[in-house]
């Protein structure tokens, strides 16, 4: 615990002397046109730009501990209510982006490598190595155009709250979800088709066919267990980075969640928000690598008598 | 060497397992064929033990997998109670492997994990079995506690909380609860401590007794199968060399590769010094095996014709089988072996 | 989005706009504003129109011309310019006038309510212009705060007093001080009134997502008589453009907006309503003149003669025609005899040698700074500092910069070259601000005494002719000086589908929503 408080302080410090780097005032991020001398003095003496870094980062601190972000310099809005509002778009989108990938990677990763150089191997392969340097966003452009302007079939524009219209949100999740999901699959399904191929070589697995077991089951319950670390460990560092980075397809695609509005952020030099999000996101790193951790043992029992 | 054919089969009922023209062939890394095991054939009779014996990679495991079809044999017939299994797919052949179990060299990787002792055990009895819950749990117990663990305190517990031995314990009473006809043990104890191996041996020997068992020994040292096996079959590079009964075997080897393999074997008694000269030079690869006898290039017998022509098996002397151009016929007599050949 | 925008501005430019009104005014007319004219309003229906930027708050303190869109339909504007007239009508505002330009009657409609009852009178307009001094707000209206006063002459009268005359005024009554919100509401609700807004336009929110869309339903208690006409609009955010096109073409969207013309020529002959708004202005090269380098005339001359523009042209605005001179060709107020100096290599370097061997040096670095978001901006820039770099012994180096450091730079005067989305609006005071002898927008440092008295009269004058004489002035002195030589001419285009009326194009891609109506 003291470690997570004091990793969650580093991490504020840094932001805040890497938002110190980034070149131009917060003030000329700020103002806008027509403003006056006057008014840049007066904004500066508001936000206390004239004081120092240490100064700032204390009084800030002050007030987090006191459970306020802050408000936006640019939107007057607290941080808290905007990311309140945002943060569950993006842990929806990173959820189900997650849940898909794992969906498609796991039948698909357990099969090639039970068939390695199969129907299904190749094509996933081949997939796999045609989109390799394809980003999410170009699979957002190609869904976007295919499914939302030929076919008309999904909406390409517009966040509809869950709340609002349960189904035209499942419709407008749809789309971005592929496209997430898309990048992340390839990658389960290849670190899963690694380990299982290792873990389908060991003789316990070869005891288990001797033994006459129908093969699904060896598969599953076997074999999926003991192969699914590289994917437990790797699935904590890709949620993480879809909750809090997800930037370029929530453009495309017009979401509210923490990515834009990230983006807006920096661009409007509004640091006290970016500052909220990204020690919003170091949270939720250190807390997915505890539950990646918590996890190991589950899966295998040996690893709890190595750590304790 | 070289040994194709199929002279030393035995014609009886009491064949158990009978294994014919057995061929194995991998792709190898590069995608060069790997002539793994090339044309074995041999048979075991019902309680009868055959050891397999050669040196690391001459293709015993291969032999094994292959009689377990996992994966089956890329050529070859492999008869189990006169059943050919080669010909199962699907359901059938998993209902006919109870017939037929396996005991791996490494007990750490053929035990599952994650599961418990006792799931491991009872797992193949739910799958095939229509024995009821208790009755399984009675047969986990009783196994577990023939094997020598304690049936209290281990069906609990996982694979990681045993030493090497007790897993290989584990391993046998997996196999053994199944009733199986021919066990194969692939090298059952050579990842043992020393200490620890004659147990695992003895274990087996009990095992072989009390369930009238068929088995197959596999080993890379003749030593270990000397005492174990009534029969004992000598590969090299992917064929046979030697099938023998296991006295007359040791006693006098006619095959040059048999005789090397027991010469290598350390004498108890130091005066008798290491054959040191026993076998030389590396072994040729599987994937590029030599012409006609495959041990031709480390043979010290070595002549033309075992370039050209590949020996077959063949009885060298009455119930002794070879395949070699120049058998030890008397293997007292070596050099005037030599001279014959060369005559 | 916001900051591009605006940034874009204070570069300027400016220009043509075969429009712009010779001047404010404007009788009141007793209700409803004039249509565009395409047929006869239809009451009912709804639209969809997509945005570029994302919508972050609603407080009335940040509408401006880039708010336009939301502002004129929570709050209303005071004014609004009809772009089919070419001039100010009356909207929230029952009048507006003045007779010497510089002391201004504003006149409210009676019995004019907001959504939360209170009244929409004299007191709430100056409650409202006081707040917008607040710097924390952020707002945009310093320009006009810092050079007026106001007082309250009867509960529907204020009178207005700028510091100098200016018949362009109006300008800010549908722009930067245009939009009033509930007095009672701002004070009673504090941080929240950004999320939470009370005004008296032609719409109320219904539905909002930050930073996604806004669905707005209609205000039956609007002041202007039978508007609006549609029940409902939604503005979603779409934040790329072809994004946006996408989902005009899909029907997804009945509004759309671009700066890219091509999407014009493209949807027309596909039976899209296009309706194009010539700004002043566009995206050019700024030159720094109090830079001691940049500020030796013959430099600049072998420099902009250096200048491919139809190479530029070619590669980053295919189809496009080459600006030529500060106003286009269509332009009323160009001057056909002043154009900028053509491509000429030799010509150039002949300059370039003359500087060289005037001021001793044997060869020149230069820095020429564009803004990094923008890709667009970096290959245009990356062209035109290989363009340049032919000249033997001068070096240009592209710096991409970030909006923020642009913006220091530009203030503090510390840049050389700049290539800049000089990005304006349809008012002509915005090129006052920029070209004017110390300006506030003026980052070139530009000073002419003919072009200050030019832009004089643009904003003094009511004479039609007068101002389009001053406007030649302006035009030619510019393409002759070339404190900005612009190579892409802006047009802010509006997109929409054939069921879709009442347009009343608006700068920075907006539609007068209270106009806007639908048969379908
Ligand atoms: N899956 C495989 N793919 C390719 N080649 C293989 C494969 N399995 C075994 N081989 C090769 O086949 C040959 C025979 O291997 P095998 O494991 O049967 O030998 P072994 O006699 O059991 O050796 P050891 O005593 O080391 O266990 C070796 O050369 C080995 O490298
Ligand atoms: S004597 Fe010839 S045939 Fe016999 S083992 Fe040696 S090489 Fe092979
Ligand atoms: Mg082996």
């Amino acid at each position: 615990m003291a470690r997570f408080v004091l990793l969650l302080v580093m991490v504020s410090v840094a932001t805040f002397l890497l938002l110190e780097l980034i070149p131009g005032d917060p003030v000329d991020g700020l103002l806008p046109e027509g403003a006056t001398e006057e008014m840049r003095q007066q904004l500066i003496q508001l936000y206390g730009f004239d004081q120092s870094l240490v100064t700032r980062y204390v009084s800030w601190l002050g007030d987090l501990l006191h459970g306020d972000l802050g408000t936006s310099w640019q939107t007057r809005i607290p941080v808290a209510t905007t990311i309140a509002e945002r943060a569950p778009v993006s842990l929806e989108l990173a959820v189900l982006a997650m849940a898909l990938a794992l969906a498609v990677a796991i039948p698909v990763g357990i099969y090639s490598a039970y068939r390695p150089g199969g129907i299904v191997d190749r094509i996933a392969t081949f997939i796999a190595s045609a989109t390799l340097a394809t980003p999410a966003f170009v699979l957002a452009i190609v869904l976007v155009w295919v499914f939302g302007v030929q076919l008309g079939w999904l909406p390409i524009v517009g966040w509809v709250p869950f709340s609002e219209d349960p189904f035209q949100h499942l419709r407008a999740v749809i789309l971005p979800v592929i496209s997430l999901a898309g990048g992340e699959c390839v990658l389960f399904i290849r670190l899963l088709k690694g380990d299982m191929m290792a873990t389908l070589q060991q003789d316990h697995v070869l005891s288990a066919r001797a033994r006459g077991l129908p093969t699904w089951r060896i598969l599953v319950r076997h074999a999926l267990r003991q192969s699914s670390f590289s994917l437990v460990t790797v699935s904590g560092v890709v949620i993480g980075r879809l909750i809090g980075g997800a930037v370029i397809v929530e453009m495309i695609f017009s979401i509210p969640g923490l990515g834009s509005l990230v983006v807006i952020a920096i661009n409007n030099r509004d640091f006290i928000t970016v500052q909220a999000i990204v020690l919003l996101s170091a949270l939720i790193y250190l807390v997915l690598n505890s539950l990646v951790d918590l996890a190991y043992p589950l899966l295998d029992p040996r690893v709890r008598r190595a750590t304790t | 060497m070289a040994g194709s054919g199929t002279a030393h089969l035995r014609a009886s009922d009491d064949v158990v397992l009978d294994v014919r023209n057995l061929t194995v062939e991998y792709v190898g890394r590069r995608g060069e064929r790997v002539f793994a095991v090339s044309d074995v054939s041999f048979d075991a009779r019902r309680g009868e033990t055959v050891g397999l014996v050669g040196e690391s990679g001459c293709g015993k495991s291969s032999v094994a997998k292959a009689i377990m079809q996992l994966p089956p044999p890329t050529s070859g017939s492999v008869l189990v109670d006169g059943v050919e299994v080669t010909a199962l797919k699907g359901s059938a052949l998993r209902r006919r492997r109870d017939k037929l179990q396996m005991i791996f060299q490494d007990p750490i990787s053929s035990l599952n994990p994650l599961r418990r002792v006792k799931d491991i055990i009872a797992e193949g009895l739910r799958i095939h079995g229509e024995l009821s819950k208790g009755e399984i749990e009675t047969r986990v117990r009783t196994i577990i506690e023939r094997v020598g663990l304690d049936p209290d305190t281990a069906p609990d517990r996982r694979p990681h909380e045993f030493s090497g031995g007790q897993c290989q314990r584990i391993s046998i009473a997996r196999a053994m609860v199944l009733d199986p006809q021919v066990v194969i043990c692939d090298e059952p104890v050579s990842a043992l401590d020393v200490s620890v191996q004659a147990q695992i041996m003895n274990l087996l020997e009990e095992m072989k007794a009390r369930y009238e068992l068929t088995m197959v020994f596999i080993a890379h040292d003749l030593a270990v199968i000397k005492n174990l096996s009534d029969r004992v079959v000598v590969m090299y590079l992917g064929k046979i060399c030697e099938v023998a009964d296991s006295d007359a075997l040791f006693a006098a080897p006619l095959h040059p590769y048999t005789r090397a393999l027991i010469q290598s074997i350390p004498e108890p008694d130091p005066e008798a010094g290491i054959q040191e000269a026993a076998l030389s030079g590396d072994l040729p690869s599987p994937s590029n095996p030599p012409s006609g006898c495959r041990f031709r290039t480390r043979c010290p017998r070595v002549q033309d014709i075992c370039s050209r022509e590949e020996p077959e098996i063949r009885e060298a002397a009455p119930g002794r089988f070879a395949a070699c151009h120049f058998p030890l016929l008397e293997a007292a007599t070596a050099p005037e072996q030599g001279e014959l050949a060369s005559a | 989005m916001r900051v591009g925008r605006r940034l874009s501005r204070m570069v300027v430019a400016l220009v043509a706009a075969s429009t712009v009104a010779a001047c404010g005014s404007s009788a009141a007319e007793p209700s409803g504003g004039s249509v565009p004219n395409d047929g006869t309003p239809r009451q009912g229906g709804e639209l969809t129109m997509s945005r570029l930027g994302q919508l972050n708050s609603l407080d009335s303190a940040l509408c401006s011309s880039s708010a336009y869109y939301i502002c004129a339909a929570l709050y209303g504007t005071l004014a609004r310019y009809s772009f089919e007239d070419q001039k100010f009508e009356p909207a929230m505002a029952e009048s507006f006038e003045s007779a010497d330009g510089k002391v201004w009657t504003l006149k409210l409609r009676s019995g004019t309510k907001f959504t939360d009852g209170t009244p929409y009178d004299a007191e709430a307009v100056a409650f409202n212009w006081e707040r917008l001094k607040d710097p924390a707000l952020l707002s945009f209206a310093g320009y006009w705060l810092s050079q007026m006063t106001w007082k309250v002459v009867d509960p529907l009268t204020l009178e207005i007093t700028l510091a100098s005359t200016n018949y362009q005024f109006p300008w800010a009554l549908q722009y930067d001080l245009g939009s009033i919100g509930s007095p009672t509401a701002i004070k009673a609700k504090g941080e929240k009134f950004a999320t939470e807004p009370v005004g008296a336009g032609p719409f109320v929110v219904d539905t909002w997502v930050p930073g996604s869309q806004i669905q707005l339903k209609r205000n039956p208690g609007y002041v202007e008589k039978g508007l609006p006409y549609l029940d409902r609009i939604t503005y979603a955010t779409v934040v790329q453009d072809d994004q946006r096109v996408n989902a005009l073409r899909a029907g997804q969207v009945d509004l759309t907006a671009t700066f890219l013309k091509r999407f014009g020529r493209e949807l027309q002959p596909e039976g899209y309503g296009v309706h194009a708004i010539p700004l002043f202005g566009g995206t050019g090269l700024g030159f720094n003149l109090k830079d001691p380098i940049i500020a030796d005339p013959d430099l600049r001359q072998a420099l902009l003669h250096a200048f491919n523009a139809p190479q530029l042209t070619a590669a980053a605005y295919p189809g496009d025609e080459p600006p030529d001179a500060f106003f286009p060709k269509n332009s009323p107020y160009r001057d056909a005899a002043v154009t900028y100096p053509k491509f000429d290599l030799t010509e150039a370097q002949r300059l370039f040698d003359a500087y060289l061997a005037k001021t001793g040096k044997t060869s020149l670095d230069l820095e020429m700074l564009t803004y990094s978001p923008a890709p667009i901006m970096k290959q245009v820039g990356e062209v035109v500092a290989a363009q340049l770099n032919k000249i033997n012994g001068l070096h240009v180096e592209l710096k991409p910069t970030e909006n923020a450091v642009i913006s220091r730079l530009f203030r503090e005067g510390k840049f050389q070259i700049s290539v800049h989305a000089s990005v304006i609006s349809q008012s002509p005071v915005t090129v006052y601000r920029t070209l004017y002898t110390g300006g506030d927008l003026n980052v070139y440092g530009y000073s002419n005494p003919r072009v200050d008295t030019a832009l004089d009269t643009t904003i003094h004058s009511t004479d039609a002719n007068e101002v389009a004489e001053a406007w030649k002035v302006v035009g030619a002195e510019i393409s002759k000086d070339v404190p900005n030589r612009l190579f892409a001419y802006e047009q802010d285009v509006i997109l929409a589908a054939k069921h879709v009326h009442g347009v009343n194009p608006v700068t920075l891609y907006a539609a007068s929503p209270e106009l806007l109506w639908v048969d379908k």
